[in-house]
């Protein structure tokens, strides 16, 4: 006797599962159900291509400079006197950061941090070997090359089910090569590879499904490599190199700015 | 190491001009609104605690301030379809076999009723989770589930194909 077919799955668990906000058991069961139903995977597969759509858009506007008007509105605000005078920069600090943030840097990221996440989380050991894999590939360490940054994006954006463009990390000296979709610890995972002008690599590596994790970029380091590792939103992130190579206390800073 | 105030307010910039972008359609109109929502956020500072979660401040008064534009008579056809800014129309000409449809979706998504806008793109360009999405909006979690289902099978009739006999999800 033939099973009867099961009902349609209510768009309203459809829209919770795509949204991912169903707990880890009900997420399977669904899914399960999902698999079994052309409509449901139709309507999932529409709804990924929307949102890579939109990404690829909008999500360079979050990486572009801050416009002028801002950037003044905010020097007004930290000049001005307030409740958080304390917090303005004195400019006669300006210069003693520029000495000494390199090495201020390196002591709170690589020593304090270090501290408080002895061992290499899950997202940071996967990013280590990614990078151990991809980033010494003579051949073709990246899918898809910067060139084709816009593809890149929704790509990656459509198959992790949030927007996510690779950060410009001009600033600590290291330009794009390209990225791939990886499997991560909670599903799939966006892999980022930079290069600097003569030739040192670091990566970024994005995965979703995070639970727990640092706000804040935590230093760690695994056999040889090193980096730092946080959480934002339902994303882990880790930015992974080899220590020496490049700055990657800056490479975090600026992704954690510009993946928050 | 926290950050103060004004770093706080400087990191969520960013997405709160994405946000704004897609939100309003209109480059200008974007820019003015998230100008407007940073100068009411500056000026709380005095209200400001270490800890507060300045993010979710800022879309609030972003949100506040674009309901209360949809008030006003529009002085210029600010919150209705437009062509994208000529930067990213430059962009998306680049790659059109990639995204094919992404200048429909863009297009139906100025065309949804506001409040399924506002909500959709919270969930869908910002990635915040149902429960953030629905304290942001002060409503039920069911009710901006409801709004994201009647958004998506708005934008999936709007993006068909003419002719095309698909069943909607909805």
């Amino acid at each position: 006797m033939p099973t009867p077919p099961e009902d349609p799955v209510p768009k309203e668990s459809l829209i919770r599962f795509h949204a991912d906000d169903l707990p880890g058991a009900d997420r399977r069961a669904l899914a399960d159900r999902i698999d079994g139903d052309p409509a449901s995977r139709a309507a999932l597969a529409e709804w990924d291509l929307q949102d890579a759509a939109m990404a690829a858009i909008y999500a360079p506007l979050a990486e572009e400079a801050l416009p002028p008007r801002y950037a003044a509105l905010l020097d007004e605000a930290r000049t001005a006197p307030g409740p958080q005078r304390h917090a303005a920069r004195p400019r006669s600090g300006i210069l003693l950061l520029a000495v000494l943030g390199p090495v201020l840097g390196a002591l709170i990221g690589w020593g304090a941090s270090r501290a408080f996440w002895p061992a290499p989380p899950a997202t940071a050991a996967a990013a280590a070997q990614a990078f151990r894999i991809y980033a010494t590939d003579a051949t073709r360490p990246v899918e898809l090359s910067a060139a084709e940054a816009g593809p890149l994006a929704a790509w990656i954006s459509a198959r992790l089910g949030q927007a996510i463009a690779p950060p410009d990390l001009g600033r600590a000296g290291l330009t794009l090569m390209g990225g791939r979709v990886l499997p991560g610890p909670g599903g799939a995972a966006a892999f980022f590879l930079y290069q600097t002008a003569t030739g040192q690599r670091a990566a970024l590596y994005v995965t979703t499904g995070c639970t727990a994790g640092p706000d804040r970029p935590t230093a760690f380091d695994t056999a040889g490599l090193g980096g730092f590792w946080w959480q934002s939103r339902s994303l882990c992130i880790a930015a992974v190199g080899i220590p020496g190579d490049v700055t990657l206390h800056r490479v975090a800073t600026l992704a954690y700015d510009a993946l928050l | 190491m926290r950050m103060d105030f004004v770093e706080e307010i400087e990191a969520v910039i960013p997405s709160l001009r994405r946000y704004a972008h897609a939100l309003v359609h209109d480059r200008a109109a974007a820019e003015d609104l998230v100008e407007d929502c940073l100068r009411r956020a500056l000026a709380r500072r005095a209200e400001w605690q270490p800890g507060a979660a300045v993010k979710t401040c800022m879309f609030r008064i972003l949100l506040n301030r674009y309901r209360d534009r949809l008030r006003q008579p529009p002085a210029r056809p600010t919150l209705v379809a437009a062509p994208p800014p000529p930067r990213l129309a430059d962009r998306l000409a680049h790659h059109p076999a990639a995204h094919p449809a992404v200048h429909d979706v863009q297009q139906a998504i100025a065309r949804l009723p506001a409040d399924q806008r506002v909500a959709l793109l919270l969930v869908m360009l910002e990635g915040m989770s149902v429960d953030e999405a629905a304290a942001l909006l002060a409503i039920s979690r069911q009710a901006l589930i409801a709004r994201l289902a009647r958004a998506r099978a708005a934008l999936s009739r709007m993006t068909a194909p003419q002719g095309d006999a698909r069943r909607s999800i909805a």
